[in-house]
């Protein structure tokens, strides 16, 4: 089975000359960027300003980190729009570039980063028999238990379920193949579990 | 009967629980879903947490902005005087700062191409932007400011001495519960980017002309009046606790805005004002607000470089109306002022059961 290609490809509308609605994909807008147009930097700023920084808030649980790997991301567009190959949609380019910036803030403030390797098993193609647990589990515990799971696994189910990322885009940005963005979801499922699991047994 | 199925689908269930399938996918997905228990079961288990992440996400976003409004009054009583805002100084405990007014003047971005001369004066309006967005701030705090033309106040119905015990101490209103806060501000979407009209929260919901009048409405009672001015000092008493405490006395839209505005303007967004909310000017006709093509609002920001933060401890309750939607407006009056010629803001309240709440307010000053 495929997974939708880039379905949900940023679009940004612009008013033409008549008065009609225009949409500009996130691709169009970058390929301005590259010949230097700053109203597409800033249309494509402004499309995606409030995105970007809920998931770089949780990346760095830091407004102000937030903040500053956002600009430093929309100025690495500037920068290297150009170098945007068209392979990817924009969205997931532009996330890409966000989650980088990100994680070498954080490598180079001292701030650890998880080895995700060690955390993930092979993807599973069977339901799991203790998804009843987290089926018939309370809203809050299950929110709770989302606090206390590992930054990559945060990182992918909010890239998944809050900005509806495809499995596609995940590959994406978090530069792994499918099959991997598939076995950390599994993973990140798991130690959900676990965390429910673990907060009743206290 | 069908028979048990074999190959299931449990890998592609993240992906059918977003949205991303695409449409044979899905129906293939939901077929099998038809006659598996088992996948149901997990089906259910990654909507669960589909929902729980999001509601996370959702209040990780309320904690970071309540967090930047309570900690706003500090700021404004650390600095009275409010010179116009540098976008990247630290005031407070909110670094205010964001990428257009770094572009515009912060920070040197390396030219790409000579059109990239052009880039600061093209950005300049989104720095001046950032200016309206610390007023937005203000307005959230209780100490908004703006600049309008003289009124002459008269027929005040309502007092407008300087009551007494308006402390911190005197506050006896709770702030909103997470709960309250999560179902007032319905984030989520605006989290996920679904929806994108802020202008709902990000401009006044009373139109004041200039000359500076109240809207037109019918007059209220005494006793409608004293208890509104109840409101007003217990909000004035809780801003002064700091602890949030005061948005225990708001509407749900008036939460709404206080935190849209607040938020907008802690990360120094664009704020998308339409045209459905305008601040005319009688005669002119001129709108202080704009359309997005016209975002930075001119006719603002001088009376924002020139103006002052008034006391919120000083305003009084002055005239009031009932508006034909049920809300009532009333001027509010700086007690200390001694030529008091123009009012110097306006609160709306609206009624909740037996309570009247805050639902919108802001000051004016120039």
């Amino acid at each position: 089975m495929a997974d939708s290609v880039d379905a949900k490809s940023q679009q940004v509308r612009q008013i033409d000359g008549e008065g009609s609605q225009v949409v500009e994909q996130a691709e169009e807008l970058i390929a301005r960027i590259s010949r230097g147009d700053p109203e597409a930097l800033q249309d494509l700023y402004e499309r995606n300003r409030r995105p970007l920084l809920s998931y770089l808030r949780v990346m760095t649980s830091n407004n102000d980190l937030a903040e500053e790997i956002l600009q430093d991301t929309l100025y690495a567009v500037w920068t290297s729009a150009d170098g945007f190959s068209g392979k990817s949609s924009g969205r997931t380019w532009l996330f890409a570039i966000a989650r980088r910036r990100a994680r070498d803030l954080l490598r180079k403030r001292s701030i650890p980063v998880v080895d995700i390797a060690v955390l993930e098993t092979l993807p599973t193609t069977s339901p799991e028999p203790d998804d009843i647990v987290l089926a018939i589990e309370s809203a809050e515990a299950m929110t709770r238990a989302f606090d206390r799971i590992s930054d990559p696994h945060r990182e992918i189910l909010i890239l998944t379920f809050v900005h509806g990322l495809s499995y596609r885009e995940l590959a994406g940005v978090l530069g792994i193949p499918i099959g991997t963005v598939k076995s950390r979801l599994f993973a990140a499922k798991r130690e959900l579990r676990a965390a429910l699991n673990e907060s009743e047994a206290r | 009967m069908s028979s048990a199925p074999i190959n299931h689908v449990a890998e592609h269930l993240p992906a059918f629980v977003n949205g991303t399938l695409d449409d044979e996918s899905s129906s293939a997905v939901q077929r099998h879903l038809d006659n598996c228990n088992e996948c149901r079961v997990s089906l259910l288990a990654w909507r669960a947490i589909s929902l729980a992440t999001q509601s996370a996400a959702a209040r990780y976003e309320t904690r970071v902005a309540q967090q930047a409004i309570v900690q706003f009054p500090s700021i404004t009583t650390a600095d009275p005087d409010c010179p116009q805002p540098d976008p990247r100084i630290e005031r407070g405990g909110i670094h205010v700062h964001t990428l257009a007014p770094a572009l515009a003047g912060s920070v040197d971005l390396a030219p790409r191409t000579p059109s990239q001369r052009t880039l600061r004066s093209t950005l300049r309006p989104v720095s001046q932007l950032a200016a309206v967005a610390v007023l937005a701030v203000s307005i959230a705090a209780g100490l908004g400011l703006y600049a309008n033309g003289g009124f002459g106040i008269s027929n005040s119905s309502l007092p407008a001495a300087a009551p007494a015990n308006r402390t911190a101490a005197d506050c006896t209103a709770a702030p909103p519960t997470s709960e309250r806060w999560a179902t007032a501000l319905n984030i989520v979407p605006l989290v996920t980017g679904t929806e994108m009209n802020l202008a709902k929260w990000l401009t006044p919901s009373v139109v004041i002309t200039v000359p500076k009048r109240l809207p037109s409405g019918t007059s209220i009672d005494p006793t409608t009046g004293e208890q509104v001015t109840a409101v007003w000092n217990q909000f004035v008493a809780c801003t002064a606790a700091k602890d949030g405490s005061a948005f225990g006395l708001m509407t749900d839209d008036g939460l709404g805005r206080s935190f849209y505005q607040a938020a907008y303007a802690a990360s120094l967004g664009s704020m998308p004002v339409t045209d459905e909310s305008k601040l005319t000017r009688s005669g002119s006709e001129e709108n202080a607000a704009s359309t997005p093509e016209s975002k930075p609002t001119p006719s603002v920001e001088p009376a924002l470089q020139t103006a002052k933060i008034s006391d919120l401890g000083n305003l009084v309750i002055g005239e009031a109306v009932m508006l034909p939607d049920g809300r009532i407006v009333a001027s509010l009056l700086d007690s200390t002022r001694t030529d008091q010629t123009e009012f110097d803001g306006v609160v709306a309240f609206l009624k909740i059961g037996n309570d009247w709440l805050i639902d919108d307010f802001y000051t004016f000053h120039g």
